[in-house]
């Protein structure tokens, strides 16, 4: 049995501890938003925030997360309504939208870090997540667009 | 072959030394120290730690030291892009073998040297490499002493004799290494000529 | 359409013959008609017709024929009927429908519930606003009855029916509740709004399904949990036609949590209370295979380079795509012939949701339900109704949103479901069947490697004359089924498609397929035939321009005199480009690529790393005339992820195979573009006079020889093999000339 802090709740998961992060959050707690995609953190569909810091749940075993915050895209904003989440509705980012709940987890962890990211900033956080529709145009946009309004 | 052409460049590097300063050294010590820094020259060129002792600020991987995919960078500590560590990916441990072959490798504070003290050694020759290492400038103020509890205890440096997945480790052992390493720090650490 | 192969008979016979026929007429007369057969106790929902329904609270809910793959059909094709019957766009949902072919079928795809080949719109279209127009017409005449006015007095406004001359209105929920009239005149053409009164059909409105993707919500098949069910990872043999001799299950079920090891037709299904155990389960799986494919001979290289000497082998004839004139005549007797080879490789779709299928087999085994984001519900059924030998209507399917399609999800989902059904009966409980990205990558269904020979004819004044075109690659319709191939004549869309050349003026053509042997699984892959044919024609167009001493605009808009549509994107992208004064350094390629009955051309702005081999992309502009713009902002959204996807294609995808196996097993490995290697994209829709068509693959043809002839233009040398990987772009680069032959 593990005990975690998941979006500020403590829940009780009966998992072995190397099982990854991403099946205890999506299969044992329901918490699907957080994708699956390759397995080997390469396309960041996974992405949580484990104290603050963005990492890919689907090569994370959960005994190494017990003890510490962890945030999935549910926890993010509890009416769903993040800076980015907002901007992202104004840019109409997502397409098939799989990979989006990763990237905005990814963009979030870079607002909380760096207010006013430079472009070069933004794409160089954002370069580990993929996105196969193409919307990466957008991506960028979304970001600057929530990190002018949090600034105003 | 190399090895032997190794070993005369050593004995002239020895005689060359010898003439421009004193020394109490045995000749002998002193040749087969710096045929023992040909092993942790080879150590240190494998891809498993050049690959983070790179010049620039992003890292290598994979067996081909190709420029790491994502945009990495060493960041302000060597841990990463401020909001995306190293340990996004690369956790305390390599990943349970169920994750299979080619999930990220992990180890203990997985990152790269920091910026104020890169110790970038890709591509350096051993009398490069060996000048470095013993360098305080270079090396992040180790002595011999503290660099031999560097390669023996670090567990990052560790990980490179057990990488995980399919990754080819270090193929000399680490204790051969160490030993090797002990042979030219006792000798006060020697340089090749070459 | 009557060149789309079809493929095997997995759909009942019925919905085959009915989508053979023309379906929306008397889907409309139905629609009209059947209304009269409201109950006297007023309905909680009122049904229109088959397209429609209207609820007491004025939600009006719009079937979908088509799938969403994130191509924004739930909104564009909703939209086409609320703009007709004028309904507040607030109050409109959309449902996917799962059954039902004859009614819902797209006539672009024999009538099958099959989302495919940029379809949706052109096919929809006329079927919606018409089915729009009926039901407003239904409920005019239902508040004419009520309140004894003609409907000659009353007028739609957005969601309600009014009568001006006594200021009384009716919301449309109010009307469907009313018992509705017996019969309403037919819709004509003339019932139909002209294109000035469009009020939402043209306009940026916000796509339903985004904020639910912003908030982790929308649910997809791999997202789905049933209560007691099972799941399966599979272990799938590593060649195709191979399949598992023996099976060490010992240590896979030595796993707390394993339940079941179920053999499969190609491979092993590892059954277990969670998926983790499932996928350990598999890891732990000692298979050993027949080892007896013929495919084991594959290697993607040899291959390659066999069909390359095919395309080149003139005395093998092909199946004409297309042909007029004397090509072959012209191109014998003319003094002047250039010639050129182009290829392609092996190309994967890498969708971003693995492939994962539900299904709930009942205790009778004879009936199921499935939950399954595909681009082919028909096909889904015929598969389920086929792997339990039942019949449709036991077979209850539910269609989730897909992570990803582009052909992925098509025909190539029927090995995965049929999987799920087998394990799930097996089993007797509900199994969620998951493909790791691992089974995805290696046993892929790629788009096929090509050959391609081309020659063309100039005449002393430089222009084209004849034209042929030589495709060497296996038919992607035959693998489905050889028996439609033939009965096609061998014309296969999937391969030839973007072959036709009908935007340029060339008197004597034939573009023609060469059928060669599969080596693969192979697939349709976004832009079909015209992701590696026009990157061959234009490249080659090119090539023509520089051997006929013309500037790569003028000489084709000499080719393509009178094509109006054709000519207004061409000059509209060489405007926004500024086409040919790049910044130092950086030079521009243009290409003009239709798609099917959409126009577009883009111009590549790049540079070369010489040393690496690097090419990149920092600009990219498009022009594109979808027809009727229905939904413009979504529309310059696909083309910018489109053209995101060419120019990876374009650049770095390629499978290799060795030995019948797949040499790549996961993205790190098979890599497409990622943020960094975006370029800045500009699209511009041009204004259009023509009926809507496609726009979810317009924006791949044109990249690979965008950057193809920009790479001439930089550099005097051609790139004629995609990808245009660092090793091929230093070759050419050391290459002595351009010329061939």
């Amino acid at each position: 049995m593990l005990t975690l802090n998941v979006n500020g709740s403590t829940r009780h998961v009966d998992a072995d501890g190397d099982t990854a992060l991403l099946w205890v959050l999506r299969e044992h707690l329901g918490l699907t938003g957080t994708k699956y995609g390759c397995g080997i953190a390469m396309c960041g569909a996974c992405t949580v925030h484990v104290d603050g810091v963005p990492k890919r749940a689907c090569i994370t075993p959960a005994s190494s997360v017990v003890g510490k915050q962890i945030t999935t895209i549910e926890g993010l904003a509890p009416a769903g309504d993040h800076p980015l989440q907002k901007a992202w509705i104004a840019e109409q980012v997502p397409q098939c939208g799989y990979c989006q709940s990763g990237q905005i987890m990814q963009a979030a962890a870079l607002l909380q870090h760096v207010k006013q990211p430079t472009r070069e900033q933004i794409v160089r956080h954002m370069d580990g997540n993929l996105c196969r529709c193409g919307t990466y145009q957008g991506i960028v946009r979304a970001i600057e667009r929530a990190a002018k309004e949090v600034a105003t | 072959m190399s090895a032997q052409h190794s070993t005369s460049a050593g004995l002239c590097a020895l005689a060359l030394a010898a003439c421009a300063q004193p020394s109490t050294r045995h000749h002998a010590s002193d040749s087969a120290a710096i045929e023992a820094f040909q092993t942790v020259h080879a150590v240190f060129m494998h891809p498993r730690c050049q690959n983070c002792h790179i010049a620039g600020d992003s890292p290598l991987q994979f067996d081909a030291g190709v420029p790491h995919a994502m945009s990495v960078v060493r960041g302000p500590d060597g841990h990463g892009g401020e909001g995306f560590a190293c340990s996004s990916c690369h956790g305390e441990a390599n990943s349970p073998a169920h994750m299979g072959p080619h999930a990220p490798p992990g180890a203990p504070h997985w990152g790269l040297p920091p910026p104020h003290q890169k110790m970038a050694w890709i591509g350096m020759s051993p009398r490069e490499l060996c000048e470095s290492i013993k360098d305080p400038r270079f090396n992040g103020n180790r002595h011999l002493a503290a660099l031999d509890k560097h390669v023996t205890t670090d567990k990052l440096v560790l990980w490179g004799w057990n990488p995980g997945g399919n990754r080819p480790p270090v193929p000399i052992a680490h204790e051969e290494f160490v030993a090797q390493f002990r042979i030219w720090a006792a000798a006060g650490g020697p340089c090749p000529t070459n | 359409m009557s060149t789309f192969a079809v493929p095997p008979g997995r759909w009942s016979r019925r919905a085959f013959l009915a989508a053979s026929g023309g379906l929306s007429v008397a889907l409309l007369a139905d629609g009209a008609i059947e209304v009269a057969s409201a109950s006297e106790a007023p309905p909680a929902t009122h049904a229109l017709n088959a397209w429609i329904t209207i609820d007491r609270d004025d939600i009006v809910t719009v079937k979908s024929g088509s799938a969403e793959m994130g191509q924004g059909v739930l909104t564009s094709l909703p939209l086409i009927v609320a703009e007709e019957m004028d309904a507040d766009w607030s109050r409109v949902r959309v449902e996917m429908v799962t059954h039902d072919a004859k009614t819902y079928g797209n006539p672009k795809i024999f009538g099958m519930l099959y989302t495919a080949g940029s379809t949706s719109i052109e096919a929809y279209f006329d079927t919606l606003r018409r089915a729009g127009a009926a039901a407003r017409r239904v409920l005019i005449y239902s508040a004419a009855r009520h309140w004894g006015v003609a409907p000659s007095q009353l007028e739609s406004s957005s969601g309600s029916i009014v009568h001006h001359p006594s200021g009384r209105k009716l919301r449309f929920g109010e009307i469907a509740v009313l018992r509705a009239v017996s019969s309403v005149p037919a819709i004509t053409d003339a019932d139909l709004k002209p294109r000035s009164a469009y009020r939402l059909i043209g306009t940026n409105v916000e796509r339903a399904d985004v904020p639910p993707k912003t908030r982790g919500e929308q649910q997809y098949t791999i997202d789905m949990r049933l209560p007691g069910m099972l799941h399966a990872a599979v272990l799938r043999a590593p060649v195709e036609g191979e399949a598992p001799t023996a099976i060490d299950a010992v240590a896979a079920k030595a796993i707390p949590g394993v339940v079941d090891i179920v053999r499969l037709p190609e491979g092993v299904a590892i059954v277990a209370e969670r998926c983790e155990a499932a996928l350990a389960g598999k890891a732990a799986l000692k298979v050993e295979w027949s080892q007896a494919s013929e495919l084991r001979s594959a290697d993607s290289e040899q291959d390659l380079q066999a069909d390359v000497a095919t395309a080149k082998d003139l005395n093998r004839r092909g199946a004409a795509w297309r042909e007029r004139g004397a090509a072959l005549a012209e191109i014998s007797r003319a003094e002047r012939v250039v010639t050129r080879e182009y290829a392609t490789n092996y190309v994967y779709h890498a969708q971003l949701e693995p492939l994962a299928a539900v299904a709930s087999v009942g205790a009778d085994g004879k009936s199921a339900e499935i939950w399954i984001g595909t681009q082919a519900p028909s096909v889904a059924l015929g598969v389920a109704t086929q792997v339990l030998q039942t019949t449709p209507e036991k077979i209850r399917v539910h269609l989730l949103q897909m992570g990803g399609g582009f052909g992925r999800r098509t025909m190539f989902t029927r090995e995965l479901l049929r999987d799920a059904l087998i394990v799930s009966r097996q089993v007797r409980r509900p199994v969620k069947l998951l493909w790791t990205r691992e089974e995805d990558v290696r046993n892929g269904w790629f788009r096929p490697a090509t050959a391609q020979l081309l020659r063309a004819s100039l005449s002393t004044d430089g222009n084209v004359e004849a034209w042929h075109h030589r495709i060497a690659c296996p038919s992607v319709a035959g693998y489905y089924s050889a028996e439609n191939l033939a009965r096609a004549n061998n014309r296969d869309l999937f391969v030839m498609e973007g072959a036709e050349l009908s935007e340029y003026g060339v008197p004597h053509l034939l573009a023609e397929h060469v059928i060669t042997t599969r080596r693969a699984r192979i697939a349709a892959w976004r832009g079909i035939g015209a992701g590696h044919n026009a990157f061959a024609v234009e490249a080659f167009m090119d090539e023509l321009a520089a051997e006929a001493k013309a500037d790569p605009v003028e000489f084709r808009r000499r080719h393509l005199a009178g094509n109006v549509r054709a000519l207004a994107v061409l000059d509209r992208v060489v405007a926004m480009s500024q086409f040919g004064e790049a910044p130092e350094g950086r030079a521009h390629g243009l290409s003009l690529a239709p798609y099917k009955a959409s126009m577009a051309a883009g111009v590549a702005e790049i540079s070369v790393d010489r040393t690496s081999g690097v090419v990149r992309v920092h600009r990219f502009w498009a022009a594109v005339d979808p027809g009727l713009a229905v939904h413009p902002r979504n529309i310059i959204a696909q083309v910018e992820g489109a053209i995101v996807w060419g120019l990876s294609g374009a650049l770095k995808e390629r499978i290799t195979i060795k030995q019948g196996e797949v040499q790549q097993s996961n993205l790190h490995e098979y890599t497409f573009m990622r943020l960094r290697d975006v370029p800045e994209i500009r699209v511009e829709i041009v204004p259009s006079s023509a009926p809507p068509s496609g726009v979810g693959e317009l924006g791949v043809p044109m990249t690979g020889a965008a950057v193809a002839n920009a790479f001439f233009a930089l550099t005097g040398k051609r790139l004629r093999h995609m990808p245009f990987d660092a090793e091929r772009v230093r070759n050419a680069l050391d290459a002595p000339g351009n010329h061939q032959s």
